[in-house]
Order: C-alpha cells, then structure tokens, then sequence
C-alpha cells in the first residue's frame, strides 16, 4: 500500500505535469446517425481554463457530456486522470445553459443538493455552502426561493452548488448565454475571481469570443460536420485579468484573431 | 382602510339587494304559485326543523366523499408512481386513463349500484371513480415531466432511483398533483351526490343529502328541499376550500401560480 | 229592408253564442303507464263520451318518473290520479291542489312480496327493506301505527326484488304486478294489503285549484264522461279502451288487461267494497271517510293537526 503510493507519487514527479484530460482521436455518433464529432485529439493539463467555440452544430456541447460522461463515446478513448466511473460524481461539476434549480427549495438547500446526494452529514454541508455563497457573494440570500433572484443570480447559484464538491474538473456550457453584456461581463470576473481560490480545469463553451479570450489559456475553435477541433488558439495574457485586461492591445489582437479564425471555420461550412 | 370598506361593504350589499329581490319575487306570486319560491325564512326555519335528519345526511354525504376523495389520492398516486417508473405499464394504461378523464364516467352509477347494492359502498366507489382519473392523469403527467436538465443533473451525481424520485420527481409533480386535486376537489361531492342520489336509502344512518333530496321532493317538502340544497353547496363549498388551501400551503412560496401581483 | 238584410248576420251571431266555444282541451297526467286501472278514460275517449260533453282530452301515460302532483299543482297537467292519503301529506306542505273524484273506492296498493322470501305478515317486515315511493303516507302509517323499522330505497319500479331468491317488498297493484310477476318467470309474490290494516285510501283524481275555479264547469262535464266510460269498461265490451291502452303502451297484453280488468271488478275497487257498493257509487268520494282518515292520520302525528281539513282537500261539487 506504502509503496504503491511511493511509486504514484515518483511517477508524478518525473511527468511534471500529467494530463487530466486526454482525448485520443474520439468520435462521437448518436445511435446509426452521422458523426457529430470525428477525430477529437488533445491533451488539458490540470489549471487549464479551455473555451470551446464554433457554429452551432459544431459538437461543443457534445464534447463537454463526453467528457461530463453523459454521454458515452463512440469510438477512440477518453481519459480523465485517476478517476473511476465512481468517482467521477464528484470530481465534474456541469454549469447548464439554465440554471437549473429546484424551484421548490430555497438557495442554501439548492446548494446543498449535491453534497445531500452523496450522503454528506449536515454539518459539513453547511460549511461548504456557506464557503460556496460567500465565492459567489450570495451569502444573504440563502433563504430565498429560484424566483426571487434574477437571471444572474440565478446562474452564480448554479456555479456555487457546482463548486461544493470541490471539483476536479468545471465544465460550463454557455453559462451566461442568456444573461445581459454588463451581467456577463460582471459575471466573467467572478468566475476568475474564484478561480483564483480553487484549483480546478475548466472547459467552457460559448458563442462570445470576447469571453472565450478574457477567460481561457486555451480556445479550441471547431469546425461542424463532423465537429472537429479546426484550430486552436493561446492565450497567454496575463492573470489575474480585469476590466483593464480587456484595454490592452495584446487582448485586442487575440479578439480579431479568434474572429478571424472563426469566420473562417463558418465561411467554410457554407 | 377606504379599500377595506369597500371589499365589505360592497358584496354585503349586494347580497342585501338580492335577498330583497327575492323576497319581491316571491310577494309577486300569485298564492297558487307561492309553494314554487320558500322564503329564506321559510327554509332557515325548515332546517332548523329537520335538523336531525338534514344533519345526518351531511355526515353520511361528506363520509362519503372523504372516503372516496382519500382512497382515490391513495390509489392514484401509488398507480401514478408506478407508471412514472415503468413505461411497458405506462403506454400500456395511461391511454385509456385519459380517455376515462374525458368521459362522464358518472354515468356507470347505476350499473355499480347493480353489481354492489345501495349504500355508503357504492356512495365509496362512486366518488372514487370520478376523482381517480382526473388525480392520476396529473400525478402521472407530473412526475413524468420534471425538467430534463434536472433530470441530467441528477444523473450526473450519480443519484441513485430513489433519490430521484424523493427529491426531484416528486417535489417536480406537486403542482400537478394539486391541479387534480383541485379537480378532484369539486367533483368529489358530486360523486357523492349522484351515488346517493341513484342508490341512496335510508339503510343504517339514513341516507344523504341527494338521498334526502328525493325524499323531500317526492313529499312536496319544498323549503325542506330548498335547505337541502343550501346544505348541499355549502358543504361543496368547504370541501373545495380546504384544498384550496392545502394547495396554497404547498405550494405559495415557490410556485408561479402564485405570483404576487404587487411588488 | 234594412232589417231583413241584418237577418243572416243576427242568425251568425245567434248561432255563434248558443253553439259551445272551441272544445276546452284538457290534459290529464296518468300515474302509470296506460293500464286497466285507467279504464274510465280509455274507455270515454274511445267511445267519445268526452267529446260530447265537449272536451277535447289528451291523456299521458305516467311511468317512473310521472311527476304527476308538481305538473298538476304547476299547471302542466290539468289533472292527475294519485292516491288520496298521499296526497293529503302533500296538501298539508301547501300544495295548491284538490281531490274531486274517486278512481277506485279503495286503493290497491299494498306491499307485494318475494314468494320466496319468509315475509308472510306485516310484523314481518321488520328490519327488512321496502322499496316505495317516498311519499306514501302508508309507509308513515306502518311505522308509526305498527311500530315498525324498515329500511327504505326509493323505488325504481322495476319488478326485479320480486324475481328469483331475493327478499324484496315492493310497493305495488295487486291488480297488475303480480302477472308481470309470473310472467317474467317468477313465482306469484304475496300481497299486504293497506286495508288489511284498516288504512282505507281512494285513488283519486286531483286538479289544481286554480284549474278548478276557473273550469267548474268542465269539470262537471269530465266528471259525466267519466264515470259513464268507467261504467262502459266495467259492464260492456272493454275492446275500445284496450286498443288505446295497447297503443300507448305496446307491451300491453290483451292476455294481461282482461285479467287485469276482471281482477278490478272482483275486487269491486271501483264500485266499493262496503254495503253501498254498485254503479252509483263510481267516482264518489265520502266526506266522512275523508275525516276519519284526517282524523287517523294526526293521531298517529303523521299529519300536522289543522293543516288539512276536509273542505280544503276534497269537494264533491263536481259529481253529477
């Protein structure tokens, strides 16, 4: 037991950084259909924020229930690191399109949830509540009910109940889609703000490139038909990022080449 | 306070001027025709009279109905459940539940009453039969149609069945579950009515209000049969009102049916 | 001159007021489906004693759900047949109607009961279920006078409680039932008859009082071709009242109505059974029979005291 657990931790002592995330030329179909994703290829390292972007019908969001393990593959392989079909509950976490609460439970219990379905005791779950509110500044309005809140608030207690198992790996699929430029924008800077304070990888899908280069390292932009990985795009702007991030011209020139990029991907469908 | 006033005020009036039509209509008669129209002191004064009979037969109408209302929630939230979890049982029943939702299945009073005999019994199945349908369509529909992203978010932690059904499907199918009750809630006493109306005797405890109604109308009691119909909608009245209320409590803090207007 | 071409017009308006105005239509409301027990009328339409005194009659057959006393004291029926003990309960609410002939000189109602069952005598009946009409004062009478608890159902009239194992009573004629009885396969049920326990009711024909003060005297004249087809049906050749009865009612047997028709006049219901029996006594009705039966029915506190007297539920200003 000593010694296995020596032998793990030399070896990940000798790869510097082993991946979290590895696809290998991973297709995806649903049942006799055509293929929505076709040769996926990469390798995330654990830190990475990784923004997927692309047409519609690009398989982004098939892509993030891949990995979310939604949904099964079809063919190549899919490794996330170290985990088992087990544990896998509560090292993703999965930021909806909606926020998707339950309308008949108060925020603090919507919080909760996650933790109530593995059976953690009730002191603990608290502590991780309050600690996931207070990431998302919502702390006093624990006892208020879905429909009091507004879209974005809706949407940060979304990510806090996401956080409460201290996932591995964060995957959110146009979180802020619905939401108002100023709320996004707002909304982007919490998001860094808590990642700052917690160590997990992000795959975030959007439609916003403006978002996909305020929050990434790393954007994949996809082609549809089948979807595939056409391009990918570094971001290495500084962090932590702000509001005057998005002044900066190294910002500015990584806008246009992304929109670039992508118009091509959309040009070339048509 | 001016607003409250006027809330009062208002209705009672207008109730004052009906009671007064009423009265007008009834002055206006000629005597050959008067038995037609009981005053209101006239039925007041014949349920106070027939107190003992009248009152019985309202407890064996609400016994009745409450035990027909209760097995009906019973019966078609275990039937409900089932479905919800199976759906060989599901496609295989629920077409045929909706089709009796549709239908005045009322009309089978006659023919229960057959195969059954008069009495509280058939009262029993009589209003079960019209509240089930109504109850296990809604609870059926709801617990079938929680929101697939919750759905998906439950499977992502991995909840087991159970978990599902206890914290997602079932919370999920309250509104719907309350929407047939409340269906449920105003047939119930029709169902009871109709039963004992069809089958009714004076068997036991005496029959009920639908029972008593016959009674009273073949005797030419008529302000005793104008109480019993007084009775009869009150007791409706109640019947649907407490529903109301459990439906109010249930579901007030977080459903949109229960939008506040003002801010 | 002038006076002589006045002539024709004077003779039209002599004409005009000495011959009767339109016939008075007049519609009575049958208890039953047309029977034997509705001879007199069937019998005076055929033989048209009612258009000769001027009356043009419809008669409909009642059934389950005749209605007979709210129609007649509404006004939808001018008259109606129901039995007079009944009746005086309903008078006693306020109904605005009056007895003014006699049907049958007694009521053959009674209690018929299952051959099969181990009823045999009234005080039998205990604890057992009746099946009625509500309104029967005899049920009244039973409890009150006799002291007995039975369950009651209102009933449907359907002669199923008398058929096979079942202990069924039911309210029924003796004079018709019975047949029905045998016929659909059952055994002859037994019959409990109301004068058996010394309650004595007619079966009556009513009006609404209204219909009596403003037709006097056509009910004078309904009451002539009445009682002359009553006579007709019960002496002579029935034929012409049974084929409307069959018309009205097409599962009338001629089988069931001459046995029927000989079982009212063996039973002389419509002449009386007492010493004054005969013809004359068709349609009459006894003042005297009428108090003690009032008189009977307070007693026992089935009637309120004073609610009801003779003058206000019966006349006989209307007999010939």
């Amino acid at each position: 037991m000593l010694l296995a657990a020596l032998l793990l931790s030399s070896s990940y002592c000798m790869t510097t950084k082993s991946p979290i995330v590895e696809f290998k030329s991973v297709t995806k179909s649903y049942g006799e259909g055509p293929l929505v994703l076709d040769g996926i290829d990469f390798t995330a390292q654990p830190g990475e924020f990784i923004s997927l972007i692309g047409p519609s019908g690009c398989g982004k969001s098939t892509l993030l229930r891949l990995i979310a393990d939604l949904s099964p593959i079809t063919s190549g392989s899919l490794n996330i690191a170290g985990s088992t079909p087990e544990s896998k509950a509560t090292e993703l976490a999965f930021v909806f399109q909606e926020p998707t609460l339950l309308p008949w439970q108060t925020v603090a219990n919507n919080v909760e949830l996650p933790q109530k379905l593995r059976d953690v005791p009730a002191k603990e779950r608290a502590t991780s509540r309050d600690r996931a509110l207070q990431l998302v500044h919502l702390v006093d309005r624990g006892d208020a009910y879905p429909r009091q809140l507004s879209g974005g608030q809706k949407m940060r207690v979304s990510i806090a109940r996401a956080l409460t198992l201290d996932p591995k790996i964060l995957l959110l699929d146009e979180p802020f889609g619905a939401l108002d430029e100023m709320t996004r924008e707002r909304l982007n800077e919490e998001l860094l703000s808590i990642r700052d304070q917690q160590s997990w990888t992000a795959f975030f899908v959007t439609h916003s490139v403006i978002e996909a280069v305020f929050l990434s390292n790393r954007i994949f932009i996809m082609s549809a038909n089948p979807g595939k990985i056409a391009h990918e795009v570094t971001v290495d702007l500084p962090r932590p990022r702000t509001s005057d991030t998005r002044l900066s011209r190294p910002y500015q020139d990584l806008l246009a080449e992304v929109s670039k990029l992508l118009r091509s991907v959309e040009e070339s469908r048509s | 306070m001016r607003s409250v006033l006027t809330n009062i005020l208002l209705p009672a009036a207008t109730g004052a001027v009906m009671i007064a039509i009423w009265y007008a209509i009834r002055h206006g008669l000629s005597e050959d025709f008067k038995f037609l129209l009981p005053t209101p002191d006239e039925i007041i004064g014949s349920l106070d009279a027939n107190w003992n009979i009248l009152g019985r037969a309202v407890y064996n109408t609400s016994q009745g109905a409450l035990l027909g209302f209760g097995l009906a929630i019973v019966v078609s939230s275990l039937l409900a459940l089932l479905m919800s979890l199976s759906s060989l049982v599901r496609i295989s029943l629920y077409p045929y539940l909706m089709i009796l939702q549709m239908t005045p299945i009322i009309i089978f009073a006659p023919i229960l009453i057959l195969w059954v005999g008069p009495g509280l019994k058939s009262v029993v199945i009589i209003t079960f039969l019209i509240c089930f349908f109504p109850l296990v369509v809604n609870t059926t529909q709801g617990l079938i149609s929680a929101d697939r992203n919750l759905v998906e978010l439950f499977k992502m932690y991995r909840a087991s069945r159970w978990q599902e059904i206890k914290l997602l499907r079932i919370p999920a199918a309250l509104p719907y579950f309350f929407t047939g009750l409340r269906i449920a809630a105003v047939l119930a006493p029709i169902g009871a009515l109709v039963g004992d109306y069809t089958a009714g005797s004076s068997a036991g405890n005496g029959g009920g209000l639908g029972f008593q109604a016959i009674i009273y109308s073949s005797q030419a009691k008529y302000p005793a049969l104008f109480a019993t119909a007084a009775v009869t909608c009150i007791l409706g009245f109640v019947f649907v009102a407490v529903v109301l209320s459990l439906s109010w409590f249930a579901l007030h803090k977080w459903h949109d049916s229960y939008q506040r207007t003002d801010t | 001159m002038k006076a002589i071409r006045l002539l024709p017009l004077a003779a039209a308006f002599i004409a005009a007021i000495t011959v009767h105005a339109e016939p008075l239509k007049v519609t009575v409301q049958l208890d039953w489906f047309a029977e034997p027990e509705h001879g007199g009328f069937y019998q005076a339409q055929a033989k048209g004693y009612f258009a000769e005194e001027g009356l043009e009659v419809t008669l409909i057959p009642g059934g389950p759900n005749a209605f007979v006393m709210p129609k007649v004291a509404t006004g939808k029926a001018d008259i109606g047949q129901a039995d007079s003990t009944s009746t005086l309960l309903q008078q006693a609410e306020g109904l605005p109607v009056i007895q003014f002939a006699a049907v049958f000189q007694d009521d053959p109602s009674g209690l018929l009961v299952n051959a099969n069952s181990d009823i045999h005598t009234f005080a039998d009946l205990e604890g057992k279920t009746i099946v009625a009409r509500p309104e029967w004062a005899f049920l009244e009478f039973l409890k009150k006078k006799l002291g007995l608890n039975f369950t009651l159902v209102p009933t449907n009239f359907s002669i199923e409680p008398l058929l096979g194992d079942k202990e069924g009573v039911l309210q029924g004629y003796y004079i018709a039932e019975p047949y029905h009885v045998v016929k659909a396969g059952g055994k002859k049920p037994r019959f409990l008859g109301s004068w058996e326990v010394d309650f004595r009711a007619y079966a009556v024909l009513v009006t609404s009082k209204r219909f009596a003060r403003q037709h006097p005297k056509e009910l004078k004249a309904f009451l002539r071709a009445y009682i002359k087809g009553w006579r007709d049906y019960l002496e002579g050749d029935p034929t012409g009242a049974h084929a409307l009865m069959k018309a009205a009612h097409p599962s009338n047997t001629d089988e069931f109505m001459m046995a029927s028709r000989q079982l009212i006049i063996d039973g002389k219901l419509v002449t009386g059974r007492d010493a004054n029996g005969g013809p004359d006594l068709i349609g009459r009705l006894d003042p005297d029979r009428y108090a003690k039966q009032i008189a009977q029915l307070e007693e026992l506190e089935i009637l309120k005291k004073g609610k009801v007297t003779v003058e206000t539920a019966m006349t006989t200003q209307y007999l010939p």
